[in-house]
C-alpha cells in the first residue's frame, strides 16, 4: 500500500482536504487487509451512537459562540475585565488564557473553545496591541489546558477506561486506581502550565508595551452591570452540574438557548430575520468541517484496530523500552502522533488498553500515567502538520494554515517544558487520599 | 470594522460564496451548478431544522425531569427525543459538511496553493478535488454496504418507537457523503470551465485565506 | 497449510478473568489444531459496542463476538427470556434451565446464521442505591439510571411506571457523584469494574435478574473451518465455558465481599417488596411477548415450566 499511501500524502500537501486524506488512507488499510470497507462506515455511525452524547456539545457550543461573537459580548466582557486588571502587564491576554481554560473544562474540546471564544477575543486583543502571531497563538492554544480539570468529558472517559482496564479483581492487588481520586490529579499539573503560561503572556504584555490602564472600580460597576446577562453564565453552568440538574448536553443545549434569547431579545445585538440564518449556517459549516474530519477519524482508526497497528507500535517500542523514565518519553512521541491524527475519544478507548500493562510492569503510577496522556494529546491538538486545532483556527479566522503552524510553536514549547516538568516530578500530580476500606485492584499480568 | 474582516467573523461573510457559473456557460454546467444551490438551500434549512430540534429536545427533557423529580406533572417528552438528539447532531455534521464543499471550506492544507497564481491554484485543485471525489465516492459505496446490513436489523425491538431506525441514520451517512461528492463534482466542472473560458475568476470563488 | 483466522471482539478488558480465560481459549485452538486456527481478539470494546460487534459480524468483519444478553439479543432476541426479572433466582437455576434449553437456543441462533460456542455469566444483577429501598415505593421515589438502549429495560420502566435517568455508561458514574441519579443496577462485579460502588450506599438485597452472555461465530466463518478443526474449537469453547462460570461466579462473591467491606450497606428486601416486584415482573412477562416483540410464548412458557418442575424437585 505503500505507493497509493505516497499519492495520497502528496495530494494531502497540495491542497486534499484533511478529512479525505484521512479517510482514504483509512480505507486504504483496511482494503490491503482483506476487510470489508463498510467496517469503516459502522464506525462512523458509532457518531450518532452514545457518542453522539459528548459530540452534541460541539455543535451547540459553537452556535453560542457565534451568537456571542456576532453580539457585542466581547466588548462588553473585555471593558470589565480591562477596568479591574487592566492595571497587570497582559491583563486581557491573562483573560483570554484563564477564560478558555474554564470553558475548555464544559465543552471537553479545545477546538470548541477557539470557535466560541476565540473569535470574540482575538480582535480585543489585537485592538489593544497585542502583537498579531502572540494573539493568534493564545486563542489558539488556551483551551488546550482545560481538559485537564473536572468535568472534562475525556478525563472522565479516560479515568473509566483506564479504570476499567486496570481494576480486575484478583487475589493478589499491586496497584489500585479510583477514578473518583484520578479526577482530582489535573488540578495541579493544569494549574502549572496555567501559570507557565501566565508569565508568558504577562512578559508578551510587557514586550508589547500594551497600554496599561488604572485599577478603576466604578467603571467596573458600569461594565459589570451592562455585562449582567452574560456574566452569571459560567456560574449557572456550574451550578446545574453540580446540584446535579443537568448533564453537559443538556446545559449545552440550555446555554446555547439562553444566550440565543439574551442576544436577541435583550441586547437586540443580533437581528433575526437578518442575522439568524446565515448565523447558524455560518457556525455549522464549521462544525461540519470538524465533523468531516472526526468521522473520515474514525475510519483511520478503524484500520488501526482491525490491523492492531498500535499494539505492534507498542510491542515494537518494548524491545527497545526499559526504563520507567524511558517508558515515558516514548509514550510522549506516540501520543503526540496520535492525538495528531486520531479524535481524542477513539485515541483514549484504542490506546489506554494498550498502556496499562506497560504501566503496571514499569510500576508507573497510573494518575501521573493519566495527566501526562491527556496533555499530550492536547499538544497533539496544536502539533503541526494536522494539528486539528490549527486547522480549526485557520477556518475561523480565515489564516494560512502556516502562519498557524507558525503562531503556536511557543506554546507548544511551553506547554512541552510543562510536561516535561511533571513527566520527570510526579509528586506534582496531587490526588486526595483514599477514604475507608478500598478495593484492592490488581493489574493485568501477561 | 477593519479589524473584524480580518478575522472573518459572521458578518463579514460573503453572501455569494458557494457555486455559481456565467450565464454564457453551456447549459449542462448551469443546470449542475444550479442543482447544487438548491441543495446548498435545503442543507442550510436542514441546519436550522436540526438546531432547533436539539434545542427544543434537549430542553424539554430537562425541564420534563427535574419538574417531574419534584412531583411536577409536565408534559412527557417523547421515547424517541433521544435519538432524534443523537441523529440531529449526526445530521448537523452532514449538513454542515456539505455545506462547507459547496463553499469549499474544507479543512486542508495551504502551505503550497497560497504561493500559486490563480490559474495555478485552480488547475491544481481541479487535480485535488478530483481525488477528493473519488475518495467521497468511495465513502458512498461503502457506506451502502454498511446500510443494506442494517436493513436486517429492521425487526428489532431495540428500534420500536424510534423515528431514526438503524437503517434511516446508515441512508444519512449514504445521503450525506453522496452529497459531499456531488458538490465536489460541480466543483470540478467550474473550476475547468473557469480555466477553459480565459475570464477573470471572481475573487471570492478560490480565495486562500489572507496572512494579515 | 492454509490458517484460518477467527476474529473475535468483546466489551471484556484485557486482563479481565473473561478475557483471560478467552486468550487461554485462543492459544489452546491455536496449538490442538497445528495452527490451522487462530483466534484474534478485540478487547476492550475496540470495535464498539455490542450492537457495532453485531453489525460487524454482519458484514463480514468480525467472525465472531463474546457477548452479553443485550448483544445476543440483537441476533436471536429469545435469548433475553433468560433475563427476565425475578425469573432465574440462582446460579442452580440458571445453570438447570440453560442446559435443559441449549440445543433450542443452538437452533435458534442456526436460524439467524450464527453458531454459539459457549455461555457465560454476567452475574446476579441488584440495585444500588444512596437511600434505602424497602419497597416499590421507595424505588419510585428515587432518580434511577436507565439504560434506555435495551428494549426490556425501556418496558419494565414503563410498566413499573418510573422516569428512569437514561444515561450514557460514562456519564453514570459523575451523575451518581451530582445527583443527578441515585440509584443504578448492575452485578457486584460490574459496580466494582465501574466503580460505581465508591458512590452508593446501599444494596437492595433482592435479586432482581441473572444477566449471562455467551460466544457467537457466524455460520459464514464456521463453515470455513474443516470439521476436525470445528471439533476443537467447539471442544476448547466448552472447557472454557466451565472454567468461565466458576471463575467470574467466584468473582462476583469477592466483588460483594469486597463492597460491603468498602462500606456499601446491603439492605435485606422485606417478603411484602418481593411480592410486589413479583407480580409486577409477572405482568411485565406477556407484554415482552407483543409490545415490543422479545421473545415467543412458547418459549418463554417453556422456560417457567422447567423452573417449576425444577423447584418441585427440589423441595
Ligand atoms: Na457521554
Ligand atoms: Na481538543
Amino acid at each position: 500500500m505503500l505507493f497509493p499511501l505516497t499519492i495520497v500524502i502528496l495530494l494531502a500537501l497540495l491542497g486534499l482536504p484533511l478529512f479525505c486524506v484521512l479517510g482514504a488512507i483509512g480505507l486504504l488499510g483496511l482494503h490491503y487487509g482483506g476487510t470489508d470497507l463498510s467496517g469503516g462506515l459502522a464506525d462512523v455511525y458509532r457518531l450518532a451512537g452514545a457518542e453522539a452524547v459528548s459530540l452534541s456539545t460541539i455543535p451547540l457550543f459553537t452556535f453560542a459562540g457565534y451568537l456571542m461573537a456576532k453580539a457585542k459580548t466581547a466588548q462588553r466582557l473585555v471593558r470589565m475585565a480591562e477596568a479591574l486588571l487592566g492595571w497587570i502587564p497582559g491583563g486581557l491576554a491573562l483573560v483570554t488564557l484563564w477564560t478558555c481554560a474554564f470553558f475548555t473544562i464544559f465543552t471537553g474540546a479545545s477546538g470548541v473553545t477557539i470557535v466560541a471564544l476565540g473569535g470574540l477575543l482575538l480582535p480585543e486583543l489585537e485592538k489593544s496591541n497585542y502583537p498579531k502571531r502572540f494573539s493568534l497563538e493564545l486563542v489558539t492554544g488556551s483551551g488546550a489546558i482545560g481538559l485537564l480539570f473536572p468535568p472534562a468529558l475525556p478525563l472522565i472517559v479516560y479515568g473509566i477506561v483506564y479504570g476499567i482496564n486496570a481494576g480486575q479483581i484478583t487475589d493478589s492487588g499491586t496497584q489500585t486506581f479510583q477514578i473518583d481520586r484520578f479526577f482530582y490529579a489535573g488540578i495541579v499539573p493544569g494549574l502549572l502550565v496555567l501559570g507557565i503560561l501566565s508569565v508568558y503572556c504577562i512578559a508578551m504584555g510587557w514586550h508589547a508595551k500594551v497600554p496599561r490602564k488604572k485599577l478603576d472600580l466604578r467603571e467596573f460597576g458600569r461594565a459589570f452591570w451592562e455585562a449582567k446577562w452574560e456574566l452569571p453564565i459560567p456560574f449557572v453552568i456550574l451550578g446545574l452540574l453540580g446540584f446535579g440538574l443537568a448533564v453537559i448536553p443538556e446545559v449545552a443545549a440550555l446555554t446555547a438557548l439562553y444566550v440565543f434569547i439574551v442576544e436577541s431579545f435583550i441586547y437586540k445585538d443580533v437581528n433575526l430575520r437578518r442575522d439568524l440564518f446565515n448565523l447558524t449556517r455560518e457556525s455549522m459549516t464549521l462544525v461540519g468541517a470538524i465533523f468531516m474530519k472526526i468521522a473520515a477519524a474514525t475510519i483511520l482508526t478503524a484500520y488501526f484496530v482491525d490491523a492492531g497497528i498500535p499494539e505492534r507500535l507498542f510491542d515494537l517500542l518494548s524491545v527497545y523500552v526499559h526504563t520507567p523514565r524511558a517508558v515515558l518519553l516514548v509514550l510522549n512521541v506516540v501520543l503526540l502522533l496520535v492525538g495528531c491524527l486520531m479524535d481524542i475519544f477513539s485515541a483514549i478507548v484504542v490506546v489506554v488498553p494498550l498502556i496499562v500493562p506497560a504501566a503496571a510492569k514499569f510500576h508507573i503510577d497510573p494518575y501521573h500515567l493519566g495527566v501526562i496522556f491527556l496533555l499530550n494529546l492536547e499538544i497533539g491538538y496544536l502539533l503541526p502538520p494536522a494539528g486539528l486545532n490549527l486547522f480549526i483556527a485557520a477556518f475561523r479566522f480565515n489564516r494560512p494554515i502556516t502562519q498557524l503552524y507558525r503562531a503556536v510553536i511557543p506554546f507548544i514549547l511551553l506547554i512541552g517544558l510543562a510536561l516535561g516538568i511533571i513527566t520527570y516530578f510526579p509528586q506534582l500530580v496531587v490526588v486526595p487520599k483514599a477514604t475507608g476500606p478500598q478495593i484492592k485492584m490488581a493489574a493485568p499480568t501477561e | 470594522m477593519a479589524v473584524e474582516a480580518d478575522t472573518g467573523l459572521p458578518e463579514q461573510i460573503e453572501p455569494e460564496r458557494g457555486h455559481a457559473c456565467p450565464p454564457d456557460w453551456p447549459a449542462p454546467i448551469r443546470a449542475l451548478t444550479q442543482l447544487s444551490r438548491v441543495l446548498a438551500l435545503v442543507e442550510g434549512a436542514g441546519i436550522i431544522i436540526c438546531m432547533l430540534a436539539v434545542i427544543f429536545l434537549s430542553t424539554w427533557q430537562f425541564v420534563e425531569r427535574n419538574l417531574v423529580q419534584r412531583h411536577v406533572p409536565f408534559f412527557h417528552s417523547p421515547p424517541w427525543g433521544d435519538g432524534v438528539i443523537r441523529h440531529s447532531v449526526f445530521l448537523l455534521g452532514f449538513f454542515g459538511g456539505a455545506y462547507a464543499t459547496f463553499t469549499a471550506r474544507h479543512i486542508r492544507i495551504d502551505a503550497v496553493t497560497r504561493v500559486l497564481s490563480v490559474r495555478a491554484r485552480l488547475a491544481l485543485r481541479v487535480l485535488t478535488t478530483i481525488a477528493a471525489l473519488g475518495i467521497v465516492t468511495m465513502f458512498t459505496y461503502a457506506a451502502w454496504g454498511f446500510y443494506k446490513v442494517t436493513l436486517e436489523e429492521a425487526g428489532d425491538a431495540s428500534q420500536a418507537e424510534q423515528f431514526f431506525t438503524s437503517s434511516r441514520g446508515a441512508l444519512i451517512i449514504v445521503i450525506g457523503y453522496g452529497v459531499v461528492a456531488f458538490h465536489f463534482l460541480v466543483q470540478i466542472a467550474l473550476d475547468i470551465g473557469w480555466l477553459v473560458s480565459k475570464q477573470p475568476v471572481p475573487p471570492t470563488y478560490i480565495a486562500e485565506a489572507s496572512a494579515h | 497449510h492454509a490458517q484460518t483466522v477467527l476474529k473475535i471482539a468483546t466489551l471484556a478488558p484485557d486482563g479481565s478473568a473473561w478475557m483471560n480465560l478467552f486468550r487461554e481459549w485462543g492459544r489452546n485452538v491455536e496449538a490442538k489444531s497445528a495452527g490451522k486456527v487462530k483466534i484474534k481478539f478485540f478487547a476492550g470494546g475496540s470495535q464498539g459496542d455490542e450492537r457495532d460487534a453485531v453489525r460487524k459480524m454482519r458484514l463480514g468483519q468480525l467472525s465472531g463476538a463474546a457477548v452479553t444478553a443485550i448483544g445476543l439479543g440483537l441476533i436471536q432476541p429469545e435469548v433475553r427470556v433468560l433475563e427476565l426479572p425475578m425469573l432465574i433466582k440462582s446460579y442452580a437455576e440458571l445453570d438447570y434451565v440453560r442446559n435443559a434449553m441449549n440445543e433450542d437456543f443452538k437452533k435458534k441462533f442456526e436460524e439467524k446464521g450464527y453458531v454459539l460456542l459457549g455461555w457465560g455469566d454476567v452475574g446476579p444483577v441488584h440495585i444500588f442505591s444512596n437511600i434505602p429501598i424497602r419497597s416499590k415505593a421507595d424505588l419510585l421515589q428515587t432518580k434511577l439510571w436507565a439504560w434506555t438502549d435495551d428494549p426490556l429495560v425501556k418496558t419494565m420502566f414503563r410498566q413499573l411506571g418510573s422516569n428512569g435517568v437514561p444515561l450514557g455508561v460514562p456519564d453514570v458514574l459523575t451523575s451518581l457523584q451530582t445527583g443527578l441519579i441515585n440509584a443504578c443496577y448492575g452485578s457486584p462485579l460490574s459496580m466494582v469494574a465501574l466503580q460505581w460502588y465508591t458512590k452508593v450506599k446501599f444494596m437492595t438485597g433482592m435479586q432482581l435478574s441473572q444477566a449471562v452472555g455467551a460466544s457467537v461465530v457466524t455460520k459464514r466463518d464456521w463453515d470455513k473451518l474443516a470439521p476436525d478443526a470445528q471439533k476443537i474449537v467447539m471442544d476448547e469453547a466448552k472447557i472454557m465455558e466451565k472454567k468461565l462460570l466458576t471463575t467470574i461466579r467466584a468473582d462476583n462473591d469477592k466483588a460483594l465481599a469486597s463492597m460491603k467491606a468498602a462500606g456499601v450497606q446491603v439492605i435485606e428486601s422485606p417478603p411484602a417488596m418481593q411480592k410486589e416486584f413479583e407480580a409486577q415482573a409477572i405482568a411485565l412477562r406477556p407484554i415482552l411477548e407483543k409490545d415490543p416483540v422479545v421473545y415467543t410464548h412458547e418459549f418463554r412458557t417453556k422456560v417457567e415450566k422447567l423452573l417449576a418442575d425444577f423447584r418441585a424437585g427440589k423441595k
